[in-house]
C-alpha cells in the first residue's frame, strides 16, 4: 500500500514538475510585437529649465506603413492623407497616453492634450512627430525625471535607434542629459506578466517589461 | 514479490533513459527558473525577430527591383522567421505542449501535430487574406481585422477541445470507479487472470483478450493496462498500448483545426505587403516557408513534452509497488489537461473577446 502510494507520488510529482516547465517555456504567453516603431525623443524645456512638454519622432517599420497607408511605400498617398491619419492615430492614442509614462518624484505626471503633429512618409516608412505638453512642468533638478514610451500590449515594441541620444530644446538645454536604460525584465517579471496579461484586466501588461526607460538629470 | 520482479525486468536502457529525462527537465528548469538567461533569451529572440522582419520587408522589395532572382532570400528569411518566431512565447504553443503532455504518448503523433497546425495556420492566412482583398476586394486594414476574428473562433474551439477531453477522459474516469473500490475482490479475480495469460503468451496477445472483454474501446485500453501490463511488472510504458486510440486522433485533429485556424499575424502582414507590391506569389511562398521553419520550432517542443510525459510514465512503473493505479493516473492527468486547456481557450476567448482595438490598427 506505501509503495503503491510513493509511486502515485512520484509520477504526480514528474508530471507536475514537466507541466511546470512546459507553462514556464511558454510564458509570457500572448502578445509579442508584430510592429516596430523607431523613436526620437526630444524634452522641451522652459525658460527656468523645467520640463513642459515630450517631443516624440515615431517612424513605423515597412510593414505597418504597408498597411495603414494602402500602398508598399505609401506611393499613393498625399500630405493630406498622412495628416489625417496622424490625426486619427493620435486620437485613439490619448486614452492610452500616447503610449507615453513620465515619472517625477515617483509619481506619474498627468499629460495633456496633443495639438502639436506632424506626418509624412519619409524613405517609404509612414514618420510621426508629436508634442505630449505635461499638465504642470516638472523640474529636473530638484527631482528624479523619467520616461518611457511603450505600448502596454506589446503589440508594437517601441525603441530608440541604437546610438541614439535624447535631445533637448530650451534655453537650458545644453546642461541636460538623458540615459537611455535597455530593458532587463527578470523571469519573476515576465511570469507575473504572464499572470496579469491572462487576466487582461490591466494596461501595464508585457510591454511595459520590455520598454526602454530614460533617466533625465540636469545640472 | 511483485516487488522484486518489477525491479528485476527493468532494463539498464529504460533506467539510464529515465535519467536522462530527469537530466534534461532539471536542465531546463535550472535554466527557466533559476537563472535570469532565459530572460536574456527571450530579449535574444525579440531581437533577432526584429532584424529579420525588416531584412523580410527589404527582400520583397529586392524581389519588386530585380525579380524572380531575388526571391530565394525572401523564402530563406521567411523561414528563420517562422522559427524564431515560434521559439517565441505563444498561447497555441501553450496548448499544444499541454495537450501533448497531458494526452499524447507518441511521438510520431506529436510531430505530426504539429506540423499539422503550423501548416494550417499558413494556409489560414493564406486563404483569409487572399480571400477578402483578392475577392472581396476588402481594404488591408478590413483584412487584417478580418483575421483578428479567426482568432476568437480559434479560441473557442480550443475551449470545445478541452471540454470534449475533459468529457472523454472523465467518463473513463467515472467508469473506473466502482472496481478500483466498492468491488476489489472482484478485480483482483480478474487480475489474476490477465496474468496468467500474460505469461503464457506473447504480450499483444494478452492485450487481445483484455479488449473482447471490455465495454468499450478506450475503457478496453485503462483495463489492459492495469491487469496485463502492471501485474506482469514489466516496464513498458502505456506508450504502446495507446496507439490507435481513437481519443488521440480525435483529439488531434480537433487541434488541429482549433489551433491552425488562427493566422499567425506575421504572415499575414507579409501577404498583405506582397499584395501591395503585386507580389502576391511571393508573399504565398514567403508564408509556406514561414509555416515550415515554425513547424520545426513547434516539433521540437512536443518533442520535449511526449518525452517528459514518457520519461515520468515510465518513471512511475518502475516505481516498486502493485501500481494497478496507472492508468487511473494517466486518466486524471488527462482530465487534468482538458480542464487545463478549456480553462486556457475560455480565457483567451474572453480576452479577444472583449479586447478593444489597438489604437494603432
Amino acid at each position: 500500500m506505501m509503495v503503491r502510494r510513493l509511486r502515485e507520488m512520484g509520477l504526480c510529482a514528474v508530471l507536475a514538475l514537466a507541466l511546470v516547465v512546459q507553462v514556464w517555456m511558454a510564458a509570457p504567453a500572448g502578445a509579442h510585437p508584430h510592429a516596430w516603431i523607431d523613436l526620437r525623443s526630444t524634452v522641451v524645456l522652459n525658460k527656468a529649465g523645467q520640463a513642459i512638454a515630450l517631443e516624440q519622432e515615431w517612424l513605423f517599420d515597412d510593414f505597418y506603413t504597408a498597411v495603414a497607408t494602402e500602398a508598399s511605400d505609401g506611393a499613393k498617398g498625399k500630405k493630406t492623407d498622412w495628416m489625417e491619419l496622424a490625426k486619427t492615430n493620435l486620437d485613439s492614442l490619448k486614452a492610452y497616453n500616447y503610449f507615453t509614462e513620465i515619472r517625477s518624484g515617483g509619481e506619474k505626471v498627468t499629460l495633456g492634450t496633443v495639438t502639436d503633429y506632424d506626418s509624412e512618409v519619409r524613405g517609404g516608412r509612414l514618420w510621426m512627430r508629436f508634442v505630449v505638453p505635461f499638465e504642470s512642468p516638472v523640474d529636473p533638478k530638484a527631482t528624479d525625471f523619467s520616461f518611457s514610451v511603450f505600448d502596454p500590449s506589446y503589440y508594437i515594441e517601441i525603441l530608440h535607434m541604437k546610438g541614439d541620444v535624447v535631445a533637448f530644446r530650451g534655453p537650458s538645454a545644453t546642461s541636460c542629459r538623458g540615459h537611455i536604460l535597455t530593458p532587463t525584465p527578470t523571469t519573476e517579471m515576465l511570469l507575473l506578466a504572464q499572470a496579469i496579461d491572462d487576466n487582461a484586466k490591466t494596461n501595464d501588461g508585457l510591454g511595459k517589461l520590455f520598454a526602454e526607460r530614460v533617466d533625465i538629470s540636469c545640472r | 514479490m511483485s516487488v522484486r520482479i518489477a525491479v528485476a525486468k527493468v532494463s539498464p536502457a529504460a533506467w539510464l533513459t529515465a535519467l536522462a529525462g530527469l537530466g534534461v527537465l532539471f536542465y531546463v528548469l535550472q535554466q527557466g527558473v533559476l537563472s535570469a538567461q532565459w530572460s536574456a533569451m527571450v530579449l535574444e529572440i525579440q531581437a533577432i525577430q526584429r532584424d529579420l522582419h525588416k531584412e523580410l520587408a527589404a527582400a520583397l522589395r529586392a524581389i519588386k527591383a530585380d525579380g524572380v532572382t531575388a526571391a530565394w532570400s525572401l523564402v530563406f528569411l521567411s523561414f528563420f522567421y517562422g522559427i524564431f518566431h515560434a521559439a517565441g512565447p505563444g498561447h497555441g504553443k501553450v496548448v499544444i505542449s499541454t495537450y501533448l503532455l497531458t494526452q499524447e504518448s507518441q511521438l510520431r503523433r506529436g510531430i505530426l501535430l504539429s506540423v499539422l497546425a503550423s501548416l494550417t495556420q499558413g494556409l489560414t492566412a493564406i486563404v483569409a487574406v487572399t480571400g477578402c482583398v483578392t475577392l472581396l476586394g476588402f481594404s488591408m486594414r478590413q483584412a487584417q481585422r478580418t483575421a483578428g476574428e479567426l482568432e476568437t473562433i480559434s479560441y473557442a474551439l480550443v475551449a470545445l477541445v478541452g471540454l470534449m477531453l475533459v468529457w472523454s477522459r472523465g467518463r473513463r474516469l467515472f467508469k473506473r470507479r466502482p472496481p478500483a473500490h466498492a468491488h476489489v475482490h472482484a478485480h483482483d479475480h480478474g487480475h489474476a487472470h490477465a496474468h496468467g495469460h500474460a505469461d503464457d503468451h506473447p504480450h499483444d496477445h494478452a492485450h487481445g483478450h483484455a479488449h473482447d472483454h471490455s465495454h468499450d474501446h478506450s475503457h478496453a485500453h485503462a483495463h489492459a493496462h492495469d491487469d496485463a501490463c502492471s501485474s506482469c511488472g514489466h516496464a513498458h510504458g502505456p506508450t504502446r498500448e495507446e496507439l490507435d486510440q481513437p481519443l488521440s486522433w480525435r483529439g488531434l485533429l480537433g487541434m488541429v483545426a482549433s489551433v491552425g485556424l488562427r493566422p499567425c499575424s506575421g504572415a499575414i502582414v507579409v501577404l498583405l505587403v506582397a499584395h501591395s507590391l503585386q507580389l502576391s506569389w511571393a508573399g504565398v511562398g514567403a508564408v509556406v516557408a514561414m509555416s515550415i521553419g515554425t513547424a520545426i520550432t513547434v516539433s521540437a517542443l512536443a518533442t520535449l513534452s511526449v518525452y517528459a510525459r514518457t520519461t515520468s510514465l515510465r518513471l512511475a512503473e518502475m516505481l516498486p509497488g502493485q501500481g494497478s493505479r496507472i492508468g487511473l493516473m494517466i486518466d486524471i492527468a488527462g482530465a487534468m489537461g482538458g480542464v487545463i486547456i478549456l480553462l486556457a481557450g475560455i480565457m483567451l476567448f474572453q480576452a479577444a473577446w472583449t479586447a478593444p482595438a489597438h489604437p494603432l490598427m
